[in-house]
């Protein structure tokens, strides 16, 4: 039995994946490279506020004296409040409402606002595209719909796919260099694609599943959701003061195997408060198992994520795995190579379908400014906001409809695009200069020294390409 | 130290078989199937050193990955430079060359706007509903628990959804996965509601 699809099928699947790939190809191109970015947003958050003073280690005592000076300092309560213990990946302890956060000094005081503005406007580009949250939720969910569509008609428009496993033919004809580039990443990183689509889906589809098992079985949408996340214990208690050290050091005796990530307070302020220590267990995909303590540091009982049924430790593994936060640093420097070619996935694809056109039109050079504008985007808008400390989504936005304005004016792809790069690596130089103006030695500290080194890295690059496309622009005004 | 020893080993096992694979797709061993088997099998068997040395998830999401970047460094290896061909201006397609768009196969009487218009109010829309329905509603018959279907259905709609926006773009006859779509949702919601 021969399992090559028909020709027909293989000129359908093509023309169902062309359809696709170019309804969701800009969107795609945006998500994936904010998604490689976001993989690194704890070192992004170091790196924004380099200063602070790191510590790997905490004294319960000084953190449930920085926690409730929030509860009494005359703070506005949101009815969750955060603490966040060190780790590994943030030696930082942090204090928040929902609204704003501050570091804990080293002797249990209140410290500097925590502020990870352009973190913030990365993740919010990935998981929302700055869309009113709900609406960009569910968008972007959508485009991980189109994307297990995508990787269905991609093999099944792609026949040759041994005959071609290793084929790599750079340069030649532009067309058949964009087509290698798209199938060998795309062909070969499909199982890291089909993960990224279904988990990156869940996290807006999720709600619209719910509602509908919701309304079928005539539960309320709480009611659906406790069964996944639980009950919230139901407490009446004197008093605000929240006994965190006594928690602390019950859970090392409940789960000594659990490292914990940080503390919610359920109710803040309310007789009703109560804290679930998020504790970390190793070798598991789960984000956390969940202990919940009255505000006397009793334990109340866990959520059950490390030990419930399939579906709840499934569900609740989505996150590690989008995000490839479960193996360290190598595995972060993994998805974050998959990432960029999926990327440069969804960039070839748009590119493959502009050189198949019998026609040229706006598209075309909007495309490039599109495409590079974007870089030079989140490095300005990384300047404006890091270093100045100035709102700038607008501007990132702005940033992009002027490469796309620059690239259309030229009219001449080559030099825009080699324009854009020269652009995007100047302003990295400038990121990287300003950033050890303003934060001096400790931009050099390791809270900094990794994201600056990759941004300087990113600048040689950027600049690399754009020498190269300035010899292939000379080399057409010679022949000319 | 050991499970760093374990990680070379299952990396090398990796590459091995992908070595393999791609010594038979140079022709090293042509009309030969045992290499192609035997490397896939390599591949496979690393699970198991994945496994031991970082846990059973992320031992199999890592087996799942490493792979390709291994392949990836092969493409590369086998890389062929040619000689740049430019057009006169810089500018995709400046000489007319290449073919027709091929976006879709079905709908293709209907002016642009209106043929995408409808293809993405059947992809989109219709086939989110379809799926999600015909998901919960099949989860629904399995014999799991509340919560086990609930996952079940949240992993699976994203893949059917993405399968019936594929068919819709691709059948030729653009009425029969859009009457599909309505009749799975509209049974499924029978099998739901009732």
């Amino acid at each position: 039995m021969r399992l090559i699809p028909s020709p027909a099928l293989i000129k359908q699947s093509l023309g169902s994946h062309s359809w696709l790939g170019l309804c969701v190809g800009a969107l795609m191109y945006l998500i994936c490279l904010s998604g490689t970015i976001v993989v690194f947003y704890e070192e992004f958050e170091r790196w924004e506020q380099p200063h602070i003073s790191e510590s790997a280690t905490f004294d319960p005592l000084l953190a449930e004296r920085a926690f409730n000076e929030v509860l009494t300092n005359g703070t506005t309560l949101t009815d969750h409040l955060f603490l966040t213990l060190p780790s590994q990946a943030i030696p930082r302890m942090t204090v928040a409402t929902e609204a704003e956060g501050w570091f804990v000094n080293a002797d249990g005081s209140l410290g500097e606002a925590a502020a990870h503005e352009w973190t913030h406007l990365v993740t919010n580009l990935h998981l929302y595209l700055h869309l009113p949250a709900t609406f960009g939720m569910i968008l972007v969910s959508a485009l991980g719909a189109m994307l297990c569509g995508l990787i269905i008609s991609g093999f099944l428009a792609h026949p040759k796919i041994f005959r071609d496993a290793f084929s790599l033919r750079l340069r030649g004809s532009p067309r058949l260099e964009q087509v290698d580039i798209h199938n060998r990443l795309s062909v070969w990183g499909a199982p890291f694609h089909l993960l990224i689509a279904v988990t990156g889906a869940y996290f807006g589809l999720a709600l619209l599943i719910l509602t509908l098992i919701a309304a079928s079985s005539g539960k309320s949408q709480q009611e659906i959701l406790a069964t996944v996340f639980g009950d919230e214990p139901v407490l009446e208690q004197q008093g605000s003061h929240m006994s965190i050290a006594t928690a602390l050091t019950n859970m090392q005796r409940i789960a000594p195997e659990a490292t914990p990530l940080y503390i919610t307070v359920h109710g803040a302020g309310t007789p009703g408060q109560f804290m679930e220590i998020s504790g970390r267990h190793a070798q598991r995909l789960i984000y956390s198992e969940n202990y919940r303590f009255d505000a006397l540091g009793n334990y109340l009982g866990k959520a059950g994520f490390s030990d419930g049924e399939a579906g709840k430790q499934a569900v609740y593994s989505v996150y590690r795995l989008h995000f490839g936060h479960f193996g360290g640093m190598p595995v972060k420097l993994l998805y974050g190579v998959l990432g960029l070619a999926l990327t440069v996935v969804s960039v070839t694809g748009i590119n493959i379908w502009l050189l198949r056109r019998k026609r040229r039109d706006w598209i075309n050079p909007a495309w490039i400014g599109f495409v590079w504008g974007t870089p030079a985007a989140l490095a300005l808008s990384a300047l404006t906001q890091t270093v100045f400390a100035v709102p700038s989504t607008g501007l990132f936005w702005l940033v992009i409809l002027a490469s796309m304005a620059y690239a259309l004016w030229r009219n001449f792809e080559t030099t825009s695009r080699c324009h854009l790069q020269a652009t995007s690596a100047a302003l990295l130089l400038v990121l990287l200069l300003a950033h050890m103006l303003r934060f001096g030695s400790a931009a050099f500290s390791p809270a900094a020294l990794g994201i600056n080194t990759a941004i300087a890295f990113s600048a040689l690059v950027l600049a690399w390409l754009a020498w190269r496309q300035a010899a292939v622009a000379n080399t057409m005004v010679n022949k000319i | 130290m050991v499970n760093l020893m374990i990680i070379v080993f299952a990396s090398l096992l990796t590459l091995t078989g992908l070595a393999l694979i791609y010594s038979r797709w140079q022709g090293n061993f042509a009309r030969k199937v045992l290499p192609l088997w035997a490397g896939w099998s390599l591949v496979g068997i690393a699970v198991v050193p994945w496994t031991l040395a970082t846990g059973i998830e992320a031992g199999i999401v890592l087996s799942l990955m490493v792979p390709t970047l291994f392949a990836w460094l092969l493409v590369a290896g086998n890389s062929e430079v040619r000689a740049r061909k430019l057009t006169r201006t810089g500018n995709s397609n400046s000489n007319g060359a290449g073919s027709d768009d091929h976006l879709g196969v079905n709908l293709r009487h209907l002016p642009p706007w209106q043929r995408n218009g409808t293809l993405l109010l059947l992809t989109v829309p219709l086939a989110a509903l379809s799926a999600t329905f015909t998901s919960v509603a099949f989860t629904n018959l399995l014999p799991f628990s509340e919560l086990n279907r609930m996952a079940l259905s949240i992993f699976l709609m994203p893949v059917v959804w993405g399968a019936l926006a594929f068919w819709q773009c691709a059948d030729p006859r653009w009425q029969r996965p859009a009457l599909v779509m309505l009749a799975a949702a509209g049974v499924s919601a029978v099998l739901l509601f009732l």
